[in-house]
């Protein structure tokens, strides 16, 4: 909301600087997200007298016009509107000077024509969109003053932020109470007196029905007849520049102020063409289509809130009027709306037509209960002294209750001081309250009491809520901060999060760097990966169709970071830690923390820098690190997929890796994949090492190579070696090599160890020559010497 | 015997100086010191000497032994320098680094805040990233069709549920079975339908506080975050707290830190205002606290928000949001 200070001066007198009021409000929980000088930048600007106007020699659009500007030679000036004639008033912006968008004008020629400076319109003066039209000034303006003094635009405007449940603040009153009341200031209250008169009833110009008291909980409604249309004074248009609005007519311009000035938002239907001089408020029923007054036909929904005249729809309550009863040029009597929408239905309506107007936001946070009488009173006021309208005498209440009562609540000053931290005194609490309207009911206790809620405000319904209203007050910046002096409770980390600290800083160590992905992907991309969107969860209202489902895996979207890295690096290592989405028939989806990685090196790569050899040396890095046995980590080819390789910790299935073959022929290599679950790593995580007893006697490690056929795993020949003697302490493989495209040579070491005695060499023949036989029966792979 | 010993130091001596390898070194160590060598056999032969000899002999053995051993150490000593001085070029020039990987600065934030917060006693707790609205928004006092509502765009996922905008929903399921005193935070990602730009992402990462306990106050609230922003951010921050308004606590605030960068002056950083804005917090909603099963007459307890994205961006001077799910290896290189 824009807050013209010029127009906050009316209801309070205060001596502070902008800044301040800045602060007070921002302090008591009004954000002032800007403060905004409209005027200084148009101080350039001045006011011009247009003396002729001819036609450009050289171009039939453009006219060259002489503008007396006050002093020295009028300016020549070329102008290409077609709304200017001698004589107008008009603003001028010489050369030298910057316009609020940032541009300079220069002296230019145009078309062979110098020209001296620029006529502006509103768009170029930064006040509307119009462009097309130069903005004409009232007579009365002065050559050569400063168009922001005739604008009236000398005024400084907050942008207030304003919360969903303060209604009332959206009004310069508003805001001109909780000013007065934080800064110490009086507000002073304004009685409105409409000049009524007695040649027009009411009763006998229109008539008003309500068909749902639960959508429409009041409506009011006053007439002004024989308006002389017009445009609105300088002062009520500058105001209504400043708040951010556009002045129109003098009706129109009233119904805003009023708005503005109050909250309360207003139509005005011609009542000429209201028909049956009948105004019924209905749901739209049967009613389909219905012209807005921007020109635009709306679809409508049979539970939208309509206003009717004896006939036809006439607006869409609270949201926008009609085109049918819109204001016009030969407008003389009006009917005012002045009503209570419920703001739900308000709400859906402007959703499903994707139309917030600024009457649309004030009734979605609700309108209290006196308002539409004084709003309509005031604009009727208004009315009759700005377009010398005469106000029927009466108005007219449509409303199921004649009155609301006023709202009580408990005050409790022990709860206040438990809550805020500080002992406030009851006076303290009670002139607070009085300063924000509340009145203190007080009864034989002390510390308890009731406080009757201004009405409008709406947002306090409980204690807690008055406790805010002291704190705000009181000032929360003068509160001293108390530590918390509470029980404390010993806790750790929760496991998943401990597996995912210690995994990262491991993949880090073995020089993976981090990248953090979105948690969707779009179909294009799981489709590369080979997977179905029936495995998916999908968006409803996805940002765009390469975020439209949920990952099932972490991997896709680092391979896309390959693509995005790969002509800057040669080698990129990257992995992530994150949820994945598993589709399960009902509740909510199957989440996995899953930590990924993938490594690419544009070089073809030998012996252990090979970017799969690298791979396996992280995992095994991470299962150490993770106090996993070494001997349960092992691979086995999947059955599914023989691309894909299972990483197995004894006989639970925690991940899988494999290569990335979707874009060889770009990338010059391919990069390797893996993604493990976390919590499954975890589950196999020991929580600490249990010491064993350093081997008293030395050990025996001799080398055997073995040729094998490649369709047999690494790990069932270790597995099997181990289970020949208890004396094999330890076997890993220590070199692979391809003899022919079945078999292949693979040298294991084996390392002997006895607990109580030194092995003799023949004690480790024999076991060697179980091995050979135990492996040639088993595998059928014979020892190479 | 005497005069042997002298004549083994002698000829010692002058053999060393004519040694200039290591392995002419390693054969003077055999044939001097070594178990069959010449100064082992003149000692083993002391013992068959009369038994007043002895003492004086064994002294000048040992004497002759160690003066060898002096002068061999020395000779070794200048030997492997001599040797040194071939083989390096220039003992300043570096080695490749052993390659390290980089964490993201999210994580690495993230770690920071988790630690300053298990050090004030609060537990750590996480929960799932897809919702349903009950725990995201209605147990929130942020009923349907509320505008309050509107300031959390959210997406829908297929079903009913949503991506959740916040991690509250997680301190709800935790409350379901933990009885005050509480103290937890939640770290976690959370995601808001809107268009990004410079300072708004669709993904991004919150940790949200609540302590719950007998007479929990607001300056409690307000001394634990400036606790915690001087934590990260040094022993001048300065904060002030102004009245915001969040559904689910009353009274609610916001506490703003003075800009770091211009001490409070305005500048593009903070757009002018001298203050930045840091975190949401407030004392839990009643109806919250009922929700949670806590009787709100006798406890009370406050809730926070920090947006890590926000506080991490001003920590290491990043000046957009989206850098951070770029996946842009020249970003996450420098962290």
């Amino acid at each position: 909301m824009r807050l013209s200070l010029s127009w906050l001066k009316e209801f309070v007198k205060y001596k502070e600087k902008p800044e301040q009021v800045a602060e007070i409000l921002t302090l008591g929980g009004f954000e002032v997200e800007k403060i905004i000088r409209p005027g200084q930048e148009l101080g350039g600007v001045i006011v011009g007298r247009i003396k002729t106007i001819t036609n450009h020699a050289e171009a039939e659009r453009l006219s060259v016009c002489t503008v007396s500007v006050g002093h020295g030679q009028p300016l020549k000036i070329v102008c290409g509107a077609t709304n200017i004639k001698v004589g107008q008033k008009v603003p001028v912006a010489r050369v030298g000077v910057t316009l609020p968008h940032g541009l300079k004008i220069e002296g230019r020629r145009i078309r062979g024509v110098d020209s001296e400076g620029m006529i502006c319109s509103e768009s170029e003066l930064g006040l509307s969109d119009d462009h097309t039209r130069i903005l004409i000034l009232d007579k009365a303006a002065k050559i050569g003053q400063k168009l922001s003094t005739v604008l009236g635009l000398n005024d400084t405007v907050l942008d207030v932020t304003i919360s969903p449940n303060r209604a009332d603040v959206s009004s310069v009153i508003g805001l001109a109470r909780e000013f007065a009341a934080l800064a110490g200031h009086v507000f002073i209250e304004k009685k409105v007196v409409v000049p009524e008169s007695k040649k027009f009833k009411i009763n006998q110009l229109l008539s008003v029905r309500v068909r749902d008291y639960n959508l429409c909980p009041q409506y009011t409604a006053r007439v002004v007849k024989n308006i002389k249309l017009g445009p609105s004074p300088d002062w009520m248009q500058s105001r209504l520049r400043a708040s951010g609005l556009k002045p129109i007519n003098n009706i129109v311009d009233v119904t805003n102020y009023v708005m503005m000035e109050m909250g309360q938002p207003l139509h005005a239907f011609d009542l000429d063409k209201v028909k049956g001089k009948k105004i019924v408020v209905s749901q739209a029923g049967s009613t389909k289509l219905f012209t807005t007054l921007d020109g635009v036909e709306r679809k409508l929904s049979s539970d939208m809130l309509m206003i009717y005249d004896a006939k036809d729809p006439v607006a869409i309550a609270g949201v926008m009027g009609g085109q049918n009863t819109e204001i016009s040029k030969n407008t003389t009597d009006v009917v005012l709306e002045s009503a209570i929408f419920k703001p739900l239905s308000i709400r859906k309506t402007r959703q499903r037509l994707g139309l917030a107007t600024e009457a649309s936001n004030r009734f979605e946070r609700g309108i209290w209960w006196n308002l539409p009488a004084q709003a309509v009173d005031r604009a009727a006021q208004l009315l009759a002294r700005v377009a010398s309208g005469e106000v029927a005498s009466g108005m007219i209440v449509v409303a199921q209750e004649k009155n609301s009562k006023p709202k009580m609540i408990d005050v409790d000053l022990n709860k206040i001081n438990a809550l805020i931290g500080i002992k406030f005194t009851a006076q303290q609490v009670i002139s607070y309250l009085n300063k924000l309207s509340f009145k203190s009911v007080l009864g034989s206790e002390k510390s308890n009491w009731q406080v009757e809620v201004p009405d409008w405000r709406q947002d306090i319904s409980i204690s807690a809520d008055i406790v805010e209203e002291v704190g705000r007050m009181y000032g929360w910046n003068n509160l001293p901060p108390t530590p918390i002096y509470a029980s404390h409770k010993t806790s750790s980390l929760p496991r998943i999060l401990l597996g995912q600290q210690k995994i990262k800083n491991l993949l880090m160590s073995c020089g993976m760097t981090e990248s953090i992905n979105y948690s969707f992907y779009g179909q294009d991309l799981l489709e590369q990966f080979g997977w179905q969107i029936a495995d998916h969860y999908r968006i409803d209202n996805p940002m765009n169709k390469e975020q439209e489902y949920l990952r099932i895996s972490l991997v896709p979207q680092l391979y896309v970071n390959i693509l995005k890295n790969y002509q800057s690096y040669e080698s990129i290592e990257l992995f992530e830690t994150g949820n994945v989405f598993y589709k399960k028939k009902s509740g909510l989806p199957d989440e996995r923390t899953m930590v990924a990685g993938v490594i690419y090196n544009r070089r073809k790569l030998t012996g252990d820098d090979r970017p799969m050899r690298r791979l396996q040396s992280n995992l095994a890095a991470m299962a150490r690190h993770l106090n996993i046995e070494p001997d349960k980590l092992h691979y086995a080819v999947s059955r599914s997929d023989s691309h894909v390789v299972d990483v197995m910790i004894g006989q639970t299935l925690v991940g899988w890796y494999g290569w990335l073959i979707q874009n060889e022929a770009k990338l010059g290599s391919s990069p390797v994949w893996f993604e493990l679950d976390i919590a499954k790593l975890m589950a196999e995580a020991e929580a600490k090492r249990r010491y064993k007893q350093l081997p008293a006697f030395p050990a025996v490690t001799r080398d055997m190579t073995f040729r094998v056929s490649t369709d047999v795993d690494y790990y069932n020949i270790v597995k099997a070696i181990k289970g020949v003697d208890v004396l094999i302490n330890d076997v890993w493989g220590t070199g692979l090599f391809e003899e022919s495209e079945k078999k292949r040579g693979a040298t294991f070491r084996i390392v002997y160890q006895a607990p109580s005695r030194t092995l003799r060499n023949e004690e480790v023949n024999v076991i060697e020559k179980n091995i050979i036989e135990l492996l040639d029966t088993k595998f059928n792979a014979v020892i190479k010497k | 015997m005497k005069e042997q010993l002298h004549k083994i130091k002698q000829r010692g001596l002058e053999d060393l100086e004519k040694i200039s390898n290591m392995k002419q070194m390693r054969s003077f160590e055999v044939q001097y010191f070594g178990r069959k060598g010449e100064l082992s056999q003149v000692m083993r032969r002391i013992k068959d000497l009369p038994k007043n000899e002895r003492p004086a002999l064994g002294k000048l053995a040992n004497e002759v032994k160690q003066a060898l051993n002096i002068a061999r150490s020395k000779a070794e000593k200048s030997l492997t320098s001599k040797q040194r001085e071939v083989s390096v070029i220039d003992l300043t020039w570096p080695s490749q680094p052993h390659r390290l990987g980089h964490l993201h600065p999210l994580t690495q934030f993230l770690d920071k805040v988790m630690n300053i917060f298990t050090s004030m006693g609060f537990e750590v707790l996480e929960g799932q990233e897809v919702e349903t609205p009950e725990y995201n928004f209605d147990l929130l006092n942020i009923p349907k069709n509320h505008p309050s509502r509107d300031a959390w765009d959210t997406f829908y996922v297929e079903g009913g549920m949503l991506m959740r905008t916040h991690t509250s929903p997680v301190q709800l399921r935790a409350m379901k079975k933990k009885r005050p005193p509480v103290r937890l935070i939640a770290p976690g990602r959370v995601f808001r339908h809107e268009a990004t730009d410079a300072g708004h992402e669709t993904t991004f990462y919150q940790c949200e506080g609540l302590v719950i306990d007998r007479s929990i106050t607001v300056s409690n609230l307000i001394s634990t975050l400036e606790q915690f922003l001087k934590e990260v951010y040094g022993p001048k921050v300065k904060i002030r707290v102004r009245p915001e308004y969040y559904p689910f606590v009353e009274p609610g605030m916001d506490v703003d830190m003075q800009c770091l960068i211009c001490d409070g002056q305005g500048c593009s950083v903070c757009h002018q205002r001298g203050w930045l804005e840091m975190l949401g917090s407030g004392m839990i909603h009643p109806k919250v606290l009922s929700n949670m099963n806590i009787d709100p007459e006798k406890f009370s307890g406050f809730a926070f928000g920090l947006g890590i994205d926000r506080l991490m961006m001003l920590y290491h001077g990043i000046n957009d949001v989206r850098l951070s799910y770029s996946g842009d290896l020249r970003f996450l290189e420098q962290f």
